[in-house]
């Protein structure tokens, strides 16, 4: 009669890595877990009018994740991360005016783009009386693209396991090749690198709720700019903060728990931004969980944002019509499906994500017609053994 | 700056908590449960945290490593 | 925030730190008595005075502790093989509500005693630090291992002990 034990303890060793300071999570995972989830995204099409002489049909994208945590001899833990993602579609090449001086967009050449990207990383962590220490190392490559970085940290308990500090370091080396890059006078190969630190106190309040805090900083150098666009110039150096608290409470009467997480960010590009996400983790019976989530976005634009491109304006000076770097708001809004069937559970989630110039909370000087909205789904399965 | 002595702040109330309840090791059962992990679906939460990098100009505040991708 | 009251509010935070634990049971003390009900309803109370002259093994234990539910069936298997030489083995379950223990002991059983103490106040009183922690008393009624977590190996570990003690260590 497995089953009890089985559930139990999945659920108990796939939260041990995870969970703030509590007696527990100086223990390695007591199982090996095993996880695998496939996802599909699609951006919406643009419209006629955002986009009048070119493809509308934006990016579709199949993402394959894998895990593996399993206890290797008596303090540690391996955790091995791997995902394979296809694309396909286009992305926004140059923006130009109408007639009318509106913006309007043109999506990358007739035949789109089609890209893979693989990731895999490893990583380790040791247990002892009072603390952690993690370590990963990691490699993505794509037809473009290629990133190498490693991570460690450490955690330490402290007031009887009330309080948890965690001190990260990583670091990443990207080189990036365009594709068609002498055909289209694209860069030929350029790279950057990116380095960041953490800081984080986790704190058990009392029975049913913990609260964290987490500060980030991250300096970027190298090539920052988007190879693929007509007209793009950034710095060189890009520095980015950000600090993010999350807030867990568990409802007995319910039997649910509740999730909040609000993030501020800043970078040297002029960017502000505020993130704040809700998520409901309801039980339904022993083995089926529904987790209603939504999700707020707001940012604000990039000091050297423009949202029609001036062939004018000299590459030394910076430019990008990047949707990704104007000012918008977005709302997600998602929903996941858990089901325990005791060694394996199983795991569906449909989110929709919708972003809007209208929905920032900064000023907005200058719209992007490129903004995305987008449809998720997920289906993932986990086993222990 | 003004931010940063907030968040100075803010982590020694939060330590200053700790004077307050202590929960034992034997009181941890609701903390222990699945859904009141920080990241109850690691691979949801590297997910997101990759779609809303290729989306959005922000990134970070968490621990979860990454590599980069050239998403355009 | 004045300097003053920054200083102040440090001094505060580091004594909080500093003198947090109190009183825990260690290796040489003798094992404090206590009486807890069984968890199972019908059944017995339990007393560790009443075991004086047996080799008592005590483990603190919940539903919702993973590496607990990994070392209970190892734990039977031991007992099974050493109650004959005088080993009592004793699981304390500290879920609240008792519902949840009940469960767990419905797909898993044990044939050991099986006391349940929902409000945790026999590992206040043993100073209990981690979970699971559990204690081996000699013959005598003193402490001569007290052992926090339970890992891969660990139960070999305990098996020797147990053996040492039994006979007469």
């Amino acid at each position: 009669m497995k089953k009890y034990r089985s559930r139990s303890l999945i659920a108990l060793s796939t939260s041990a890595l995870a969970l703030p300071g509590i007696a527990l999570s100086d223990s390695p995972p007591v199982e090996t877990t095993l996880a695998y989830k496939f996802s599909n995204y699609k951006e919406d099409d643009l419209s006629r009018s955002e986009a009048p002489f070119s493809d509308l049909e934006r990016y579709d994208i199949d993402v394959h994740q894998f895990q593996l945590l399993s206890p290797v001899g008596r303090n540690m833990a391996l955790q091995v991360y791997a995902s394979h993602e296809t694309l396909t579609g286009a992305s926004p090449w140059f923006t130009s005016s109408d007639t009318n001086g509106n913006p309007i967009v043109s999506l990358s050449g007739a035949s789109g783009i089609s890209d893979k990207r693989s990731e895999l990383s490893v990583g380790g962590r040791y247990y002892m009386q009072n603390g952690t220490i993690g370590a990963n190392v990691g490699y993505s490559e794509e037809d473009d693209y290629k990133a190498t970085y490693f991570g460690i940290d450490g955690v330490r308990n402290f007031n009887n396991d009330m309080t948890t500090v965690t001190i990260g370091f990583s670091f990443s080396s990207d080189d990036i090749f365009p594709t068609d890059a002498l055909l289209f006078n694209r860069v030929i190969s350029k790279d950057k690198r990116s380095a960041s630190l953490a800081f984080s106190v986790s704190q058990v309040i009392n029975q049913i709720s913990t609260i964290q805090s987490t500060v980030s900083i991250t300096e970027l150098t190298g090539f920052l700019s988007d190879p693929y666009k007509l007209r793009d110039s950034r710095p060189e150096n890009k520095t980015q903060v950000a600090w993010a608290t999350s807030y867990r409470r568990f409802f007995d009467s319910a039997n649910a728990a509740l999730h909040i997480n609000y993030r501020l960010y800043h970078d040297d590009f002029g960017i502000d931004s505020q993130t704040l996400e809700f998520a409901w983790h309801q039980n339904l019976n022993s083995s089926w969980q529904l987790v209603p989530s939504v999700r707020y976005y707001s940012q604000s634009a990039a000091d050297f944002f423009i949202n029609i491109d001036d062939f004018l304006n000299p590459l030394t000076n910076f430019q990008s019509s990047d949707y990704r770097l104007s000012a918008f708001g977005a709302f997600s809004g998602g929903l996941s499906v858990i089901q325990d069937f005791g060694e394996w559970s199983a795991n569906f989630t449909a989110e929709r994500y919708v972003s809007d110039e209208k929905y920032s909370t900064y000023a907005v000087a200058q719209p992007s017609t490129a903004l995305t909205r987008y449809f998720r789904i997920s289906l993932g399965i986990e086993f222990a053994f | 700056m003004h931010k940063l002595h907030l968040f100075v702040f803010f982590l020694i109330s939060v330590c200053m908590l700790s004077a307050c309840t202590q929960v034992r090791s034997w009181e941890r059962g609701y903390l222990a449960k699945k859904e009141m992990a920080w990241d109850p679906d690691s691979l949801e939460g590297a997910l997101n945290d990759h779609i809303f990098f290729s989306k959005e100009a922000s990134s970070g505040g968490n621990s979860t490593a990454g590599g980069g991708c050239g998403c355009n | 925030m004045s300097k003053l009251s920054k200083i102040q509010t440090f001094l505060v935070l580091f004594a909080s730190i500093a003198f947090h634990s109190a009183f825990a049971v260690e290796e040489g003390d003798a094992a404090p008595d206590f009486t807890l009900p069984s968890i199972q309803e019908g059944q017995a109370d339990f007393t560790l005075s009443a075991m004086k002259g047996k080799t008592v093994y005590i483990d603190f234990w919940a539903s919702w502790c993973a590496p607990c539910l990994k070392s209970l069936p190892l734990y039977n298997e031991l007992y099974h093989k050493y109650k004959d030489q005088g080993l009592e083995m004793v699981a304390i379950s500290v879920d609240n509500p008792i519902e949840d223990g009940l469960d767990f002991l419905l797909d898993t059983p044990l044939d050991f005693i099986l006391p349940a103490d929902p409000e945790g106040d026999i590992p206040e009183l043993y100073g209990v630090f981690g979970m699971p922690t559990s204690y081996l008393i000699g013959p005598d009624g003193t402490v001569r291992m007290v052992h926090i977590g339970f890992r891969d190996g660990d139960i070999e570990m305990v098996e020797e002990a147990i053996k040492s003690v039994l006979s007469g260590g």
